[in-house]
């Protein structure tokens, strides 16, 4: 087991990409907080870890909060005793907006989860890997932070803005130990896959066909991912952006 | 998170030493069967010693990567005694121009590309058929940051390694329909024998050390995992792309840091 007697946080981890990396994570041996604003689907996240045997704990957390996220780090480390790994996943799909459309309304909000949570995770998750004596971050961009699609005007800047603010956390605190990298995942088959296949009225199975591999991603592959971003056998890997899309975004 | 590459066989080029060397053992202790490749017979024999004492199974077939017929019957080598290619590993390279382009020779160059990018394609011609016949299976194009950046004296290495990272895109998309991945590993300065007199200087270790966030030379032995992630079926969804191991060196433009950056003189 890559992760025993470590300690994970995963946000966003009620479903999705983040309920799967929650459960390959105390598969692992890791013990995780699952930390999202979704208390019925956090709760059955922990449970489903529970019934494997994996140890587990739901915190209940909104991430436009600043002090959700302080309370969240530190209750990781109150509750498991230290903090070694941090999946920041949680996010919104933002409206199918273009520059004109977008109310501020919508920007605040998305830029608010997407980016500002990220960075406030880090503010306080860092200072933890540190007492740990170093650790992994990983941050949740998106295929789409590497280029736009239609009507994706405030998902798209929040997530370019991720490997910026990746890529920053990187190179400050790589001499100390901590890699942080950004998964950035491609269509992948969970709750926010489908309306967004509403938005750019393309049916999801016609998407899969564009891909390369000519299937949707699976929460568990990119679960997969994050893990090896988070283990010893990526020690040499940090300020990556990992796109993980089938090979869509190689057709450009 | 499973790397494992139990029942699998992986051929490696350029395994004689340093990174196909650390690789070919790497790939082995997670299971798989090896074939290796190099033109240095004595090399290769060493590392199949090794493999075999630690109780794996490998080949080692002396090839010219260069000679097209000598790739060809690498590849009939390699299945006349494993039957299948799950991984296949292109990492053989040339580096022996470092020069400022106005004094590159010609014939050098050429060489040099005959090698790195002729070779790979030989390479990828003789394993492909078999591949997309299999459906299946992870081709891994060994390249280097310095196909992506434009550090002086590295024109003719650095432009073999940009047709790499091209060549993968472009082979991902031919043949990611038939479910054989293809991805490119982009080490970036790593402490191999070929630059020994560099890492030997104190001064010289730490200058270029200082420029990488994690701030040591990465071995052969650290892009082990992410060639094990690469082959394996924990990146299945991953193709096309292009894994800089570089302990965050290409994250960074210190130059530019520096002059933006700077505190004004007090």
């Amino acid at each position: 087991m890559q992760f025993e007697n470590k300690v994970a946080l995963v946000t966003g981890g009620a479903s999705g990409i983040g309920r799967a990396t929650a459960i390959a994570f105390a598969r692992e041996g890791a013990h995780v907080l699952v930390a999202d604003i979704a208390e019925e689907g956090g709760r059955e996240t922990v449970q489903m870890i529970a019934d494997k045997g994996g140890e587990a704990e739901f915190f209940r957390a909104d991430m436009l909060k600043h002090d959700d996220i302080r309370n969240m780090v530190a209750h990781a480390v109150t509750r498991f005793g230290r903090l070694d790994c941090a999946f920041n996943n949680a996010g919104h799909r933002g409206g199918s907006t273009n520059a004109v459309d977008c109310t501020e309304e919508e920007w605040d909000m998305v830029l608010g989860l997407n980016l500002k949570a990220v960075w406030l995770c880090m503010k306080y998750e860092i200072p933890e890997l540190l007492k740990a004596g170093g650790g992994a971050i990983v941050n949740t961009s998106s295929g789409l932070g590497n280029f736009a699609a239609p009507l994706t005007n405030s998902y798209s800047t929040s997530k370019h803005a991720v490997v910026g603010l990746t890529r920053a956390a990187a190179v400050d605190f790589g001499p100390k130990n901590i890699r942080v990298n950004a998964l950035l995942p491609g269509a992948t088959d969970t709750p926010m896959l489908a309306p967004a296949a509403k938005g750019s009225n393309l049916k999801i199975q016609d998407m899969a066909q564009r891909i390369p591999l000519r299937r949707l991603g699976t929460a568990e592959d990119q679960a997969e991912a994050v893990l090896w971003l988070c283990s010893d056998r990526s020690a040499f890997v940090s300020g990556l952006s990992l796109i993980s899309d089938g090979g869509l975004s190689v057709l450009r | 998170m499973d790397l494992s590459l139990k029942g699998k066989t992986a051929l490696i080029t350029g395994s004689g030493r340093g990174i196909g060397a650390a690789l070919a053992l790497g790939m082995s202790q997670a299971g798989a069967n090896i074939v290796l490749a190099s033109r240095n017979q004595t090399q290769l024999d060493e590392v199949r010693t090794r493999i075999e004492a630690a109780g794996g199974s490998a080949i080692a077939v002396a090839t010219d990567m260069s000679d097209p017929a000598s790739v060809k019957s690498l590849m009939q080598r390699a299945l006349d005694n494993y039957r299948h290619i799950d991984i296949l590993v292109s990492n053989a390279a040339a580096s022996s121009i470092i020069a400022p382009l106005i004094d590159v020779p010609l014939a050098g160059w050429r060489a040099l590309q005959a090698v790195n990018v002729e070779g790979t394609i030989s390479l990828l011609q003789a394993a492909g058929p078999h591949m997309l016949k299999r459906g299946s299976g992870s081709v891994i194009i060994v390249s280097s940051t310095l196909g992506m950046n434009g550090n002086p004296n590295s024109s003719a290495y650095g432009a073999s390694k940009a047709a790499l990272n091209h060549l993968t895109r472009t082979v991902a998309a031919e043949w990611g329909p038939s479910g054989v991945r293809v991805n490119g590993l982009l080490p970036g300065p790593t402490a191999t024998e070929r630059v020994k007199a560099v890492t030997d200087d104190p001064a010289k270790y730490r200058a270029i050390a200082a420029l990488m966030p994690l701030g040591r030379w990465p071995s052969a032995e650290d892009m082990i995992g992410p060639a094990l992630f690469l082959a394996s079926e924990a990146s299945a969804f991953i193709t096309g792309q292009l894994l800089i191991v570089d302990g965050g060196l290409s994250a960074v433009c210190r130059e530019a840091g520096q002059a933006v950056m700077a505190k004004p003189a007090a």
